[in-house]
């Protein structure tokens, strides 16, 4: 099927992007790697008068030591780039692996480290040709005032399902965002809006141009780990991503597990840094983190696999990457 | 309906073209340049049928914009064989019998390619995950992995 009719704009600068944008008011769209957004323009999720790619944006394409001995990374870095980074394996491992999980080798060779972030929410009754979505009321997403995957749901609750963003929430990255009056650095757990209509929080003329991650010690470790369909390539069902620091006597110091694709946002489980700082890991500790993190998630029926069979698997995603982690191999 | 003019080079050759902007290289590819080895499956980046070389690596051009990769190289499976000789991963892949209904075949063959010019001697996990973004509904994944096994020096498992 071909895409719906618009404009192409290869803007030289982040800047003109911006203008561009803002001009637009939210009809000129952003074409990063495309390797999702075609998609959606495809079924006619989206209908833009205009896309403007930025593609031809070098200046977004870097992976950098930062000057507090953090890492930066611009948003048209690709998921390849990632995967394939010294860099990022240093320490930041969890992101490394997260990359890899993504879609399969042609896929990362193009996809982006921003498109991958501002990622729309998906939902079976969402995310359907135009033929399909006609056949029913229009649900929340789609502008309407009905879910059809909840029985008399009041609010979407289309799953984000970014593997990139559990990882980065778990290493406490920030985002930096461009707009046309300036720009601002938030906490990358800001940027989304825990509303399955509108995930993030950009406005038109607005760009995610760069991820800031804080500087990692030695004894970091990672891991991520994700459920899909098919192990070559899929959005996740459910994810995990976890980030460890352990000190000299091999106690945890830090740890963050972040949960991806059981709800609108990625979900961070404070109460499994409650319990793992201060700990060594044990057995019985690991069951108690998959615990809180089986409680935390509530994924509802709206992906291709039953409900219940992602919130059980999220129990045992947690113990695989935590094991990952620790192991080293992550 | 408005058009926009796009200079493409596909196989070594530069196509001066008048197109619609929300044309995919796919659709250009097939359409405008009746190159149509290259092959329209799902659509939606999922089973590498529509695989060509952007630069050398692997990419689906049902998911570019024409507009978009001007000034890259393209290569698609017509681009290999050099007269009536094929090119060795086509031979490796007539050899092994490691085409069925044929329509994963020249994705596969582009894949394999990507793979073998940066990395002449992968191992079978490494071929196996280079054509992971390839399906063949017909399931002939073995005498595939075997053909591009044979190129590579390396043991196959089984």
């Amino acid at each position: 099927m071909q895409l719906p009719r618009f404009d192409f704009l290869q803007p030289r600068s982040l800047q003109e992007a911006c203008s561009i944008l803002r001009e637009g008011n939210g009809k000129v769209s952003v074409l990063a790697g495309g390797t999702a957004f075609m998609v959606a323009l495809r079924s006619r999720l989206h209908t833009p008068s205009a896309v403007i790619s930025t593609k031809a944006l070098s200046e977004l394409s870097y992976i950098r030591e930062a000057s507090d001995g953090g890492l930066v990374i611009g948003a048209m870095t690709t998921l390849e780039a990632l995967e394939n980074s010294p860099l990022v394996a240093n320490g930041y491992a969890v992101l490394g692996q997260a990359a890899r999980f993504v879609g399969v080798p042609p896929i990362r060779h193009v996809a982006t480290v921003g498109g991958n972030l501002c990622l729309d929410t998906r939902c079976i009754f969402y995310n359907q040709s135009e033929f399909w979505r006609k056949a029913r009321p229009d649900c929340f997403k789609l502008g309407g005032d009905v879910c059809h995957a909840i029985d008399k749901g009041r609010r979407c609750l289309a799953v984000y399902q970014g593997d990139l963003a559990p990882a980065l929430v778990a290493l406490g990255a920030r985002v930096r965002i461009v707009g046309v009056s300036g720009e601002k650095v938030i906490p990358l757990t800001q940027f989304y809006t825990g509303n399955g209509e509108k995930p993030n929080v950009l406005e038109p003329g607005d760009i995610l141009a760069e991820v800031q991650i804080p500087p990692s010690s030695g004894n970091t470790w990672g891991g991520y780990e994700k459920l899909r369909v098919r192990e070559g390539m899929d959005f996740p069902l459910a994810g995990v991503a976890v980030s460890i620091k352990t000190n000299a006597n091999g106690a945890i110091d830090q740890a963050r597990l972040v949960l991806g694709a059981v709800a609108p946002s990625p979900l961070e489980v404070p109460e499994a840094t409650e319990l793992l700082v201060g700990q060594k890991l044990t057995d019985s500790l690991l069951e108690s983190v998959a615990q809180k993190a089986y409680d935390r998630a509530r994924p509802v029926a709206n992906l291709a696999v039953d409900a219940s069979y992602r919130r059980k698997m999220v129990r045992v995603l947690v113990k695989r990457a935590i094991g990952r982690a620790v192991s080293g191999n992550g | 309906m408005n058009k926009i003019p796009v200079s493409l080079n596909v196989n070594g050759r530069e196509e001066n073209l008048e197109i619609p902007p929300h044309k995919t290289l796919l659709e250009v590819i097939r359409d405008d340049l009746n190159l149509t080895g290259t092959k329209c499956g799902c659509e939606d980046g999922t089973c590498g049928t529509c695989t060509v070389l952007l630069d050398g690596a692997a990419v689906r051009s049902c998911l570019l914009l024409a507009a978009e990769v001007q000034g890259h190289e393209i290569v698609t499976i017509e681009g290999l064989a050099d007269g009536e000789r094929l090119h060795p991963v086509q031979q490796a892949i007539v050899n092994h019998g490691g085409v069925q209904c044929g329509f994963c075949t020249p994705g596969m063959i582009l894949s394999a390619k990507a793979l073998l010019d940066k990395q002449p001697s992968p191992t079978e996990s490494v071929v196996r995950q280079a054509i992971s973004g390839n399906l063949c509904r017909c399931t002939g994944y073995t005498k595939i992995v075997e053909s591009i096994m044979a190129l590579s020096g390396q043991p196959v498992s089984s």
